[in-house]
């Protein structure tokens, strides 16, 4: 089982998600997070459900280990967090590995903090909610109402993506006051508030009040001024979240998440739902002041905030989502290009991404591998999601290629045909003066001119020049390549020398290296995708692609079969690398 | 005395709450099963949660789907309707649910107490106190924890002053002229007669609860052997502070 090991617990850490509905008439409370904006904030972070279950703590302290690979995410309070003894940011999105451990630390502010893990935690759940409520003995790990405690082993679901994302404020403290400071919480008045004559009223909303140490899931006591009603009680009834009651002390009780249903004591109104995160977070002692908020002003700012919390997202952090899509392209690691991607500057991906985005124009695509007087599935499949891609975002994208490749395009895309032995760089440029060139797959220059495939076979004679062109060029260029023989790897020619192959000496402004070069493509997209907010992956159908050029008569590189396949890869493994892709992207 | 108006008033941001009246009795708590049957039906999926009690019925509502207009509107709407309407023999009459209580020394640590306090033996106190059929008015406090009334005035103890930190479960206690079984051990600061082996509250069962609102309830005295046989358990009694 996939999750993490509990080392240590906290000093109260439980499940939560967004509690349980509609249970009220059997006595079942709601639970759920006593922040649920820093909960929900969390859960955005992983890219996961609104609802999904995640670790609430209180104050602090939890340490836990990992035995897979995910991602993190902790929100609320600002709470010291380690990932193996060392600092990390919160409210950021953090990659775990098995044998990673995380620890929390004592909150420096605030009181209450959220965990997320990729996919939520695995539980399981009792009328409709993991949420754990201690006093009902329901939800949490073993649906007993137990806090998180040592020993225990949180199952999380395993092969989770996430595009890394981060808050740039840490949220609550938007809203929140220093602590020396007096927090205003808004309260629409209801009930029984004309019970509390004009003079009571005026003393609660006049007054300071200070969190009593005495507070929990349950509700905030508060001490200052005494409040009374002209009840003394009342029929036990319904109480909603946030009810401020009176018991015969006059000290007001704010009730909570996991408040009981019904109650007989008097009420002056509630807290405003947005308030009661601000509560949440305040530690005891801390200063409070209520003001009215009518129901029709509390209803607005509602859906007010709802408007705006769909215009705020985390933003993604662009260069650790190159990262993660450069290593996820070279984790099979057919050709050893994870030795090529080490020495490769991080962030190709984002900066090939970049070129591209600022360059929309005249984009020159060269591709095709020549084999056995036909081509290679690996090259065309990646040049036709960049035409698409680029056509998407308003580009003019040509595909450049020899025959028989080309015969077979020329009918349904923009194309331009380069021939063996002939100078094609110069009249290609003047026609099209491009804004930038990429190639994906293009075979390159070794270092005595010549064209050699991977089995050392020269190919000179079948083999158009694209390297002049590249070379000629005044605009950038992006190459991609999975084996090393490339046009474009002459900026690893160092590099290259210790691979078994040929090397090409060409170089180019952005390598980008793939362990298949369509997949190469595919991770260009995706973060494409993410710099213009637009999903171009979305319509990309792997298997059809692959059926349309086999009627051309494509070959697999690798077996020189006409199959669905790139490089010896069944098209369902490309397929769910575009898929992972697609999520780190975001969408 | 003038005649109460029930009145509908907000409880909170997305809450409404209808009074129905300032006493408990049959025939309010007959009008609260009715409009919280109709209440449902009406708002349907913009509805959240609903509390029916004594007296009273709090409404929560989905405040992205509909807002306290319209609730309110609905609200009054149902308040008329149900005004003259012939309560329906279901809602008047509910399930009759038999409890089975074992009434000692030994399961109900109060009992002597309580007779001493009402000058009545314990014999009679066990005999007033299956006497009644007790309707369900509320569930709340703890998950399955249902409030019967109304017990016989004879027998009706104050709350302790001291409460318990830990009342077993199926523990069978009054409050004033309130009754109930504790579906789960618990604090508590009710008079501790019995103990009832039938589960108040089983999560892994449906339905959850034996009884619900508005059902009605008698208890059934029967002896140790059979309270064991039932499958209750004395264990936790001797603990009890």
């Amino acid at each position: 089982m996939k999750g993490f090991l509990v080392i240590e617990p906290g000093i109260l850490s439980s499940f939560q998600d967004l509690g349980r509905l509609g249970q009220h008439d059997i006595g079942l409370t709601v639970g759920g997070p006593m922040d649920v904006l820093s909960f929900r904030n969390a859960n955005q972070l992983c890219s996961n459900d609104k609802n999904a279950p995640l670790i609430e703590i209180t104050v602090g302290g939890l340490i836990i280990e990992s035995n897979l690979t995910t991602y993190i995410a902790l929100t609320g309070a600002s709470f010291p967090l380690k990932i193996n003894d060392t600092f990390v940011r919160s409210s950021t999105t953090h990659k775990i590995y098995p044998g990673d451990r995380i620890e929390i630390g004592f909150a420096e502010e605030g009181m209450r903090g959220y965990l997320a893990v990729a996919g939520g935690f695995s539980l399981e759940t009792a009328f409709g909610s993991c949420s754990t409520v201690k006093r009902e003995k329901i939800g949490g790990l073993y649906g007993d109402g137990e806090p998180i405690t040592h020993g225990d082993f949180l199952p999380c679901p395993d092969n989770m993506v996430c595009p890394p994302c981060f808050w740039e404020t840490n949220q609550w403290f938007c809203h929140s006051s220093k602590h020396s400071e007096v927090t205003t919480i808004r309260v629409i008045l209801g009930y029984q508030a004309q019970t509390f004559d004009s003079i009571q009223r005026g003393i609660f909303f006049s007054s300071e009040y200070i969190l009593s140490d005495r507070n929990d899931r349950m509700g905030a006591r508060l001490t200052g001024p005494s409040v009374k009603s002209s009840l003394n009680g009342i029929l036990s009834e319904g109480i909603c979240l946030g009810a401020i009651q009176f018991p015969p002390d006059g000290m007001p009780i704010i009730l909570l998440r996991d408040r009981q249903t019904i109650g007989g004591y008097p009420k002056i109104g509630s807290v405003f739902s947005l308030d009661l995160d601000k509560l949440s977070q305040l530690s005891p002692d801390s200063k409070v002041c209520f003001e009215q908020l009518s129901i029709e002003e509390a209803h607005n700012l509602l859906h007010l905030n709802l408007a705006r919390s769909k215009l705020h997202k985390p933003k993604v952090n662009l260069k650790a989502l190159s990262g993660e899509i450069e290593q996820l392209l070279v984790d099979k690691n057919p050709r050893g290009m994870r030795t090529l991607y080490e020495a490769i500057e991080p962030g190709s991906y984002l900066r090939a991404a970049q070129l591209i985005n600022n360059n929309l124009g005249k984009i020159l695509i060269g591709t095709g591998f020549p084999v056995n007087s036909t081509f290679e599935t690996d090259g065309p499949v990646g040049a036709i999601a960049l035409y698409n891609g680029i056509k998407k975002l308003g580009g003019d994208p040509v595909i450049v290629c020899d025959d028989p490749l080309l015969s077979f395009l020329e009918s349904s895309f923009n194309t331009y045909e380069i021939q063996p032995n002939q100078d094609n760089a110069t009249k290609l440029l003047k026609k099209y003066q491009p804004s930038l060139i990429i190639s994906i797959e293009r075979p390159g220059k070794a270092s005595d001119g010549q064209y050699y495939n991977m089995r050392g076979v020269n190919i000179t004679l079948e083999c158009a020049d694209f390297d002049s062109i590249l070379l000629n060029a005044d605009c950038p260029t992006i190459c991609i390549g999975d084996g090393g023989n490339e046009v474009g790897m002459g900026n690893l020619y160092e590099v290259l020398q210790k691979l078994n192959i040929n090397p090409s000496i060409t170089d180019c402004d952005e390598l980008l290296v793939a362990d298949v070069s369509n997949w190469g493509a595919h991770g260009l997209l995706a973060i494409l995708s993410c710099l213009v907010n637009q999903d171009l992956l979305a319509e990309w159908d792997n298997d059809k692609v692959l059926a349309y050029l086999s009627k051309g008569g494509s070959v697999d590189g690798v077996t020189g079969k006409n199959t669905l396949t790139e490089d010896g890869m069944d098209s369902s493994i490309s397929q769910n690398i575009i898929n992972k892709l697609r999520k780190l992207s975001g969408f | 005395m003038t005649k109460y108006v029930p009145n509908i008033s907000i409880a909170g941001e997305n809450s409404l709450i209808i009074h129905l009246s300032e006493k408990s009795d049959v025939v309010v708590a007959d009008r609260v099963q009715q409009i919280s049957a109709l209440v449902r039906t009406y708002i349907g999926t913009d509805l959240i949660d609903l509390i029916p009690s004594y007296a009273s019925i709090l409404v929560i509502y989905d405040n992205f789907k509909t807002d306290h207009f319209t609730v309110s509107k609905v609200l009054r709407r149902t308040i008329l309707e149900t005004e003259n309407l012939k309560v329906t023999n279901q809602v008047r009459n509910g399930n009759l649910i038999i409890l089975p209580v074992y009434y000692s020394i030994e399961s109900g640590p109060d009992l002597s107490d309580l007779a001493k306090n009402t000058n009545l033996s314990i014999e009679e106190v066990i005999a007033i106190h299956q006497q009644v059929e007790y309707r369900v008015y509320a569930i709340g406090f703890a998950p399955g924890f249902a409030y019967l009334g109304h017990v016989d005035e004879r027998i009706a103890a104050p709350r302790l002053s001291t409460p318990r930190l830990r009342v077993p479960r199926g523990a069978v206690a009054i409050a004033d002229q309130q009754t109930a079984v504790y579906p789960n051990e618990s604090p508590g600061g009710w008079n501790l007669i019995g103990l009832c082996p039938t589960l108040m509250f089983n999560p892994n069962e449906i339905p959850c609860m034996p009884i619900k609102t508005g059902d009605r309830v008698k208890f059934k005295a029967i002896e140790r052997n059979e309270f064991i046989e039932l499958g209750g358990n004395l264990i936790s009694m001797s603990s009890n502070p």
